[in-house]
């Protein structure tokens, strides 16, 4: 299978198979040790029509590229799935992370047929991803290939897969305007997506009208930062998803800005208003601090405004209106 | 041989642990069963493979003898739990064994024996001590009673047992075990109920309200006492009408003094729970109501809206004469005195002790 190493150009060597479904550009540290040293360990390579195509080694061929310098080459003969093999081999570490297992596999199923291509994804991927990375995996690839970009990009976190794998291809489509506007974190992405969903089959109706209805393809068209964006997004879907607890939270928002507003303390109800509990909470940073909110506490207790605020849930917890 | 009830006809295969293949319920289980294919499991060997309904006869390692796992920052009843098996054949979507357990294997322990020793240690042995213990808690107490006649056992047990009182929980009609019978103050036949939409819509396999009142009736009319149990109390559109109206159904088969105890329970669930109903019963839609998480990191129903739901229920068991029978399952104080203006600490010696004079009538 293996000749002997050849000397290429980097002019000579074809970069663009698909199989190479992660490329990182050297930084100049690496590039200083390539001109240092040179390539030590060579690139291999793979011919197709009188071609070579790199199967593996693209960061060293950009470097040498930039330096001018040839590079080591080892020809190997293999068809393209072995080359996507060899390469998950070769960049192993670079594909325990999803979204480079998922550009690979998705680079197999177009090779070969679903079941057989679920079968080498598996015996390939699954031990370098662990279950839970390769549920997520299984479920973008039952999703459509247009979410693979923002995937890449960071936009959407690779654990929001499970959550719209509970939706239909097309039902899961009417996310994209939402997630390609800005970078999401794993949790607010699972909470709006999860909200969302319940709240589109709660009510029988497509996620794509509940977009509209609840204003939030306007909120994406405002000139507004990413994290002030999504803040408005995970309010507007909570308040539809949660009216009852949204109101009071409202209400208990406002009585607590009544009653200690003035102070350093805030005061916070238990979860979900389950108990009837309150959590006062400030912060010190000196002695004086520390005497000034003690202080502050004693007026809030002995003004009995905290018996507003149990007068208030007991009022509008215990009975609706 | 008897013609199995529709909720069994489904069982397609037993398996037996090896070590129980002679015990008296396996040859009881064998006459009502012999037309599926038996499997005799050797000690540690793996479980075959199972396609579709599997009765499993097992040689019960864990305790029988068990405290009801209610969880923390919530009013638990103090219930005991006699542990004969887990799982139902019943499918109700909402139910909780669903996320609790990892398979929907029928398990049956039948190594009795092992049992009753640990029930002569723990009841029979403490004998200035009451109890109030259930079967319903892991499986429903009767809908296996056709091919096991495990009740029947447990009532002949609780015979010669003046200090147990053993309720048996179930949404099937199955009265075989009354035969086995000789004290009825100790057994509580109990019945839960729901809304007549609930049970048409979301009970796959349970027998109709009117049929369980009807049973509950004729236990009364047998010298026993019945317990009652909505839980869980579902928030649907048309919740009133429909809790109203079984609330109502109650009273044509039995009167308040009847009942020895009546619980409300609101629809909760760990998380897991709520996605396995969105997958396996697509149409249920009350998953998608205001559920929040609790104190205890199970999802129930917001605040307001059960308080609202227990204040309709009560109001309307009171107007036919139900108070003092009246609990709540696993609420907080706050809500206890919402819905009742007391709370379980207001109580002589509290609901455990409340509940233990409710079922052993000693009230009367």
């Amino acid at each position: 299978m293996t000749t002997h190493i050849r000397h290429l150009s980097a002019e000579e060597i074809d970069c663009s198979p698909g199989w190479l479904v992660c490329r990182e550009e050297p930084d100049a540290g690496f590039l200083s040790v390539i001109a240092k040293f040179g390539v030590v360990q060579p690139v291999l390579i793979t011919e197709r029509d009188g071609r070579w195509m790199l199967v593996c080694g693209w960061k060293r061929v950009q470097a040498c590229r930039s330096l001018n310098l040839s590079i080591p080459c080892l020809p190997i003969t293999a068809d393209d799935l072995a080359c996507a093999e060899i390469f998950l081999h070769c960049k192993s570490e670079e594909l325990r992370s999803g979204p480079p297992a998922l550009a690979w596999a998705r680079y197999i199923f177009s090779r070969l047929p679903s079941q057989e291509a679920e079968k080498r994804c598996a015996s390939s991927l699954r031990p370098l991803l662990g279950s839970k990375d390769w549920r997520c995996l299984q479920a973008w690839l039952g999703l459509d290939q247009d979410w693979d970009q923002f995937i890449t990009q960071g936009q959407v976190p690779f654990e929001l897969g499970q959550v719209l794998a509970a939706l239909k291809p097309n039902e899961s489509r009417d996310f994209l305007p939402l997630f390609s506007h800005s970078a999401w974190s794993v949790n607010k992405a699972r909470q709006v997506a999860t909200w969302l969903i319940e709240l589109a089959q709660g009510k029988g109706r497509p996620v794509r009208d509940l977009l509209k209805e609840l204003g939030i393809l306007d909120i994406l068209n405002r000139d507004l930062s990413p994290k002030d964006t999504q803040l408005a997004v995970i309010h507007r879907v909570r308040g539809a998803r949660f009216p009852s607890l949204t109101k009071l939270e409202q209400e208990f928002d406002r009585l607590q800005e009544e009653v200690a507003g003035k102070t350093k303390w805030s005061i916070q109800p238990e979860q979900h208003f389950e108990s009837n509990g309150l959590s006062l909470q400030t912060r010190i940073r000196s002695q004086a601090d520390a005497e000034q909110a003690l202080a502050e506490l004693h007026s809030i207790v002995e003004s009995s405004e905290l018996q507003r605020i149990w007068a208030w849930q007991e009022r509008a917890l215990d009975k609706m209106e | 041989m008897t013609r199995l009830p529709p909720y069994l006809q489904s069982i397609s295969q037993v398996w037996v642990d090896r070590q129980v293949k002679d015990a008296p319920l396996i040859k009881r289980v064998g006459r009502r069963l012999r037309h599926v294919p038996w499997t005799v499991l050797a000690q540690d060997e793996p479980l075959p493979q199972s396609s579709g309904r599997v009765l499993y006869l097992k040689h019960y390692k864990g305790a029988f003898w068990r405290w009801c796992p209610g969880t923390r920052c919530y009013r638990c009843c103090g219930y005991r739990i006699i542990h004969i098996g887990e799982n139902c054949p019943l499918n109700c979507s909402y139910c909780i064994l669903k996320s609790y357990f990892q398979d929907d294997v029928l398990k049956v322990w039948a190594n009795q024996d092992d049992l009753f020793a640990e029930l002569d240690r723990e009841v029979k042995g403490r004998p200035q001590s009451y109890f109030r213990a259930g079967t319903g808690e892991f499986t429903d107490s009767l809908a296996l009673e056709a091919v096991t006649g495990y009740s029947r056992d447990l009532v002949s047990y609780v015979n010669d047992c003046p200090n147990l009182c053993l309720e048996l929980k179930t949404k099937v009609v199955d009265l075989s075990w009354m035969e086995g019978v000789k004290r009825p103050k100790n057994i509580l036949p109990a019945w839960s109920l729901n809304a007549p939409d609930i049970v048409h819509q979301e009970e796959d396999q349970t027998t109709t309200l009117e049929e369980r009142l009807q049973a509950a009736r004729e236990c009364v009319q047998s010298g026993f006492r019945v317990c009652l149990h909505f839980d869980p109390i579902i928030h649907f559109p048309g919740w009133e009408q429909g809790y109203g109206q079984v609330v109502d159904m109650i009273f044509d088969y039995l009167r308040p003094k009847d009942i020895a105890y009546l619980s409300l329970g609101s629809f909760r669930g760990m998380p897991e729970l709520k996605a396995y109903i969105a997958r396996h019963w697509p149409g249920s839609k009350y998953v998608y109501d205001e559920y929040v998480t609790g104190l205890d990191g199970k999802f129930r129903l917001f605040r307001p809206l059960r308080i609202e739901q227990f204040r309709f229920m009560v109001g309307r068991l009171q107007k036919h004469g139900l108070r003092k029978q009246l609990y709540l399952c696993m609420e907080s104080d706050e809500v206890w005195k919402a819905v009742f203006g007391y709370t379980p600490a207001d109580m002589v010696g509290g609901l455990s002790r409340h509940l233990l004079t409710l079922a052993f009538g000693w009230d009367e």
